[in-house]
């Protein structure tokens, strides 16, 4: 298995981040005639033309008075968006997401019996590019294609940078509390999909790799497959999260609970809880048995030579050896491959390709593939979200190099400024808190905190600066 | 255990009937929003909620955000762009469906949600109780109480438990649907003899705690341990299940002959449902086999067979989004928990800028210029007062309790009031 990815090059960071209806083109236009409506969240209606249509903005000409100029305006902004030649989605735009085009909900040509299958690749950082909202958009836009069977082919990032390389982290390195961050995004499969389809699809899961947080999302599905080099684990440090922090009996109430949301989850697809104690505790012990064909999970040590141990306590000699950590070979937690998660009949199958999943499922004649716009969505997401981190970057820098000097009108007019940047960080950390946690402020000059906490801070500093101002003197 | 605390209620009632009244109609269209303004005159469109009106006063078109509004009563004779949100069914203009007679008529109540789950804050008895007259009024037979909590301030499960014992049982057959109780949530529906549980339900870990992980301890705990014995006899289980959640005693269970569950604080029994030094949190799968919980149910329609019954009503309208229709009084529990929500958000804030300003206030010697603080400190302990005379128990978000909150009050205008001496 390797997986040393190398460090994505500096051209991760795109171009300026645009946070609002920003005339960033205005150029003089040709006559246009009036035929759409730009309906906009501040309240402002404005009439002219769309032009053009990317994933976080729209082209439009506004026409005022007879006077025509081109202007781009950011989605987020947007409340709807009129077409006067034919009628507009109700739906609110989401960011990254695209206005509905009444061709959009055309279905496939194809035979009348074939199953539409729609591919969502979940890849990147399980929080931040693995997040509700493209996850929420491609689901819609499967839905608007009629698809019968979406398939989540889920390989999440499991690295760690290092001087500007990735650093593939090994089985044992643990991320529990990524559960509550999963669970912003399993009611999706679980609850939405059911509840907000007329013929709900066949949700799959294709796991390649599914480490930390990433590993609670397959439990969800009755349909889960494994790619030969898979991996899905990473959340054996449940019983070591507070450290020695407080009272034992508080840690060991903490502990219960967080094992009580995760066992669910399990259950959830009808899969033994035990397994994901095993995964999750390591003074856990968990070995099999075929009977009849079928595994039965026995909660101690192998007893007999059909027996199978899964994990030990870790205790004493049974303590993962560092041979065994270097080569994924642990037991003192349990971490799934292929071929394990096929003998506990977790896994349906282990396949290497789509064509491979396909066939699989029994659709390798009948089905035809309706996702063309799902990796724009995914992949879209990760642009604007990396280009939001540029911009929250610079207006730290831009905020933190502004004086308040000079004389009165100066000090005024730079504290307007102040007040300005710190307007943009809260418009921008609001639209992206789902992917945006305390570690990624600590690391960019904002508090260590949550987003909302962020907000708070800033509103806070927003609210001193006008105070201060008011203090001043001419 | 029948103690009804009537200083909270009182208060809260009041604050909830307030969120449901309807005024009179008048001519034209009228918005109120949440900060008390309303506007009259004539909507002339609307959009997800967003609503855009011509005023009467001086012509002027106005826009407001589905955040600010409280409510949008329409004159039925303005014409208007229609809005798709807005067709959703509105419970008060839905015809009365006519109520089979001998049918079993389900209400089901949510308490909590995500981001709007704290005991205390969100659930709270005194909204379960000012709730018992929609109930009523719509017929209902059945409650259940479908619950979604990681816990919350240990005051209130007593006061909910009291509500439940002395207020819904003698009314209806109530019953809990378990999404996730945590803590305070399972105290708060311990009382309940009949627990169904959904299929990633969690139930348990009622360990008191504070500060840096550190337990409730001596008097305090035994207070609590104590409470919870007699709330497991109110719902018919047996005290040392509790126990196991709330201290790391062991837990086993024995069943008889007959199927009956034989309860041993110890590891001794046939199966050990809580080894010695843990802390107890039932799964679906766990409850179930240890007989704690009546059986697993996925949707309601599932839950109703569990609950026996061949035919029954769910009570309320159909709402996009929600799977089993939406009675009047999960309605006033959903505005509730709205209206929570955003007084939560603005309260820190509203007690920053009241110190922030103070402070300021404080180091500015001129009178005419300290005005100006005072005055701004001013607006934000009105907003701070009319935040918490909603919801009192919005007092601990600021760290008080609603008596001590009262004093502080008398003492910040008092301070107020010397600053422009």
């Amino acid at each position: 298995m390797s997986r040393i990815r190398r460090a994505a090059s500096a051209a991760m960071v795109l171009g300026a981040f645009t946070l609002a209806a920003v005339p960033a083109q205005s150029q003089p236009e040709q006559k246009v005639t009036a035929t759409d409506k730009l309906i906009l969240r501040t309240g402002r209606i404005i009439d002219g033309k769309v032009l053009e249509e990317t994933d976080t903005r729209v082209k439009f000409t506004v026409i005022t008075a007879g006077i025509s100029a081109t202007q781009w305006f950011d989605k987020a902004d947007i409340l709807k968006v009129e077409k006067g030649d034919a009628p507009a989605p109700a739906e609110e735009p989401a960011p990254g997401a695209t206005v509905a085009k009444p061709e959009a909900a055309k279905a496939e040509p194809a035979p009348a019996d074939a199953k539409k299958v729609y591919v969502v690749n979940l890849k990147g950082q399980f929080g931040e590019d693995i997040t509700q909202t493209p996850i929420r958009q491609a689901v819609a836009d499967a839905k608007s294609r009629g698809a019968n069977v979406l398939v989540f082919v889920l390989d999440n990032d499991w690295s760690m940078n290092q001087g500007g390389m990735k650093d593939e982290l090994p089985n044992d390195e643990a991320r529990f509390d990524e559960l509550f961050r999963a669970e912003q995004i399993t009611p999706i499969f679980m609850n939405e999909i059911s509840r907000e389809w007329e013929n709900p699809p066949k949700v799959v899961f294709w796991v390649k790799q599914a480490m930390g947080g990433a590993a609670f999302l397959p439990f969800v599905s009755q349909n889960i497959y494994m790619s030969s080099d898979s991996r899905w684990g990473g959340i054996g440090n449940l019983s070591t999260l507070f450290g020695g922090t407080g009272d034992e009996v508080v840690r060991q109430k903490q502990y219960s609970l967080r094992m009580g949301h995760a066992e669910g989850w399990a259950l959830t697809g009808g899969y033994d809880y035990r397994i994901v104690r095993a995964m999750a505790k390591v003074e856990y012990v968990l070995s099999y048995k075929m009977v009849g064909g079928q595994p039965q999970l026995l909660e101690r040590m192998p007893e007999a030579g059909d027996e199978f141990l899964l994990t030990d306590d870790g205790k004493d000699d049974r303590e993962d050896t560092i041979q065994a950590l270097a080569r994924g070979q642990g037991n003192d937690v349990l971490t799934l491959n292929a071929d394990l998660a096929r003998k506990l009949f977790i896994s349906k199958g282990t396949v290497d390709s789509l064509d491979d999943l396909i066939y699989d499922l029994g659709l390798s004649r009948s089905s035809v593939r309706v996702d063309d716009k799902s990796d724009k969505i995914m992949e879209g997401w990760t642009r604007n979200l990396t280009s939001a981190k540029a911009e929250l970057r610079e207006l730290m820098q831009d905020y933190q190099q502004i004086n308040v000097t000079g004389d009165y009108s100066e000090r005024s007019r730079s504290r307007g400024a102040q007040i300005a940047k710190l307007t943009q960080m809260i418009q921008i950390i609001r639209r992206y808190k789902e992917a945006l946690g305390p570690r990624w402020f600590r690391d960019n000059g904002y508090p260590a905190a949550d987003a909302d906490d962020v907000i708070s801070e800033l509103e806070r500093i927003i609210e001193r600066t006008r105070q201060q101002q008011m203090m001043d003197k001419k | 255990m029948n103690r009804i605390r009537e200083s909270l209620r009182g208060l809260l009632l009041a604050a909830v009937l307030i969120l449901g009244l309807v005024a009179p109609a008048m001519a034209g269209d009228k918005v109120t929003l949440k900060d008390g303004r309303t506007f009259e005159g004539t909507i002339t469109r609307e959009e997800n909620g967003y609503v855009w009106m011509k005023v009467s006063s001086g012509g002027m078109e106005m826009f407001f955000s589905p955040g600010d509004i409280t409510s949008v009563e329409r004159d039925a004779a303005t014409p208007r762009t229609p809005d798709p949100a807005a067709a959703a069914p509105a419970v008060k203009d839905a015809p009365p469906k006519a109520r089979k007679s001998g049918v079993p008529r389900i209400a089901i109540l949510t308490l909590g949600e995500v981001d709007k789950e704290m005991v205390g804050v969100y659930i709270t008895a005194d909204s379960l109780k000012s709730i018992i007259p929609a109930l009523e009024e719509e017929g209902v037979t059945d409650v259940v109480f479908k619950i979604y909590s990681g816990g919350g301030y240990a005051i209130e499960p007593e006061k909910i438990s009291d509500v439940i014992e002395n207020e819904y049982k003698p009314r209806f057959r109530t019953v809990a649907w378990i999404e996730s109780a945590i803590s305070a949530a399972a105290m708060s529906m311990h009382c309940i003899e009949e627990i169904y549980f959904m299929p990633q339900g969690n139930y348990g870990a009622c360990t008191m705690w504070s500060g840096a992980l550190v337990a409730a301890k001596g008097r305090t705990l035994e207070e609590a341990l104590y409470l919870m014995e007699r709330i497991s006899q109110r719902g018919h289980y047996n005290p040392f299940i509790m126990h196991s959640m709330q201290v790391s005693d062991p837990l086993s269970v024995t069943f008889d002959q007959d199927g009956k569950p034989n309860w041993s604080q110890d590891e001794s029994g046939q199966y050990i449902v809580n080894p010695a030094g843990q802390i107890l949190t039932f799964n679906a799968a766990t409850a179930e086999k240890y007989k704690f919980s009546r059986g697993t149910a996925r949707t309601h329609e599932e839950l109703a067979k569990l609950m026996g019954y061949q035919e029954v009503e769910f009570v309320g309208e159909k709402v996009p989004g929600i799977p089993w229709p939406v009675c009047k009084a999960d309605q006033e529990l959903r505005k509730f928990r709205d209206r929570t929500r955003l007084d939560e958000t603005h309260m820190r804030n509203y007690r920053d800028g009241y110190q922030s300003n103070v402070q300021v206030a404080q180091s500015v010697q001129d009178r005419q210029e300290r005005g100006k603080f005072v005055g701004k400190a001013r607006t934000f302990l009105d907003k701070i007062e009319a935040t918490v005379k909603n919801n009192p128990n919005m007092a601990i978000v600021i760290g008080f309790g609603p008596d001590d909150f009262k004093l502080w009050m008398a003492e910040q205008r008092r301070l107020l009031r010397d600053l422009m001496k």
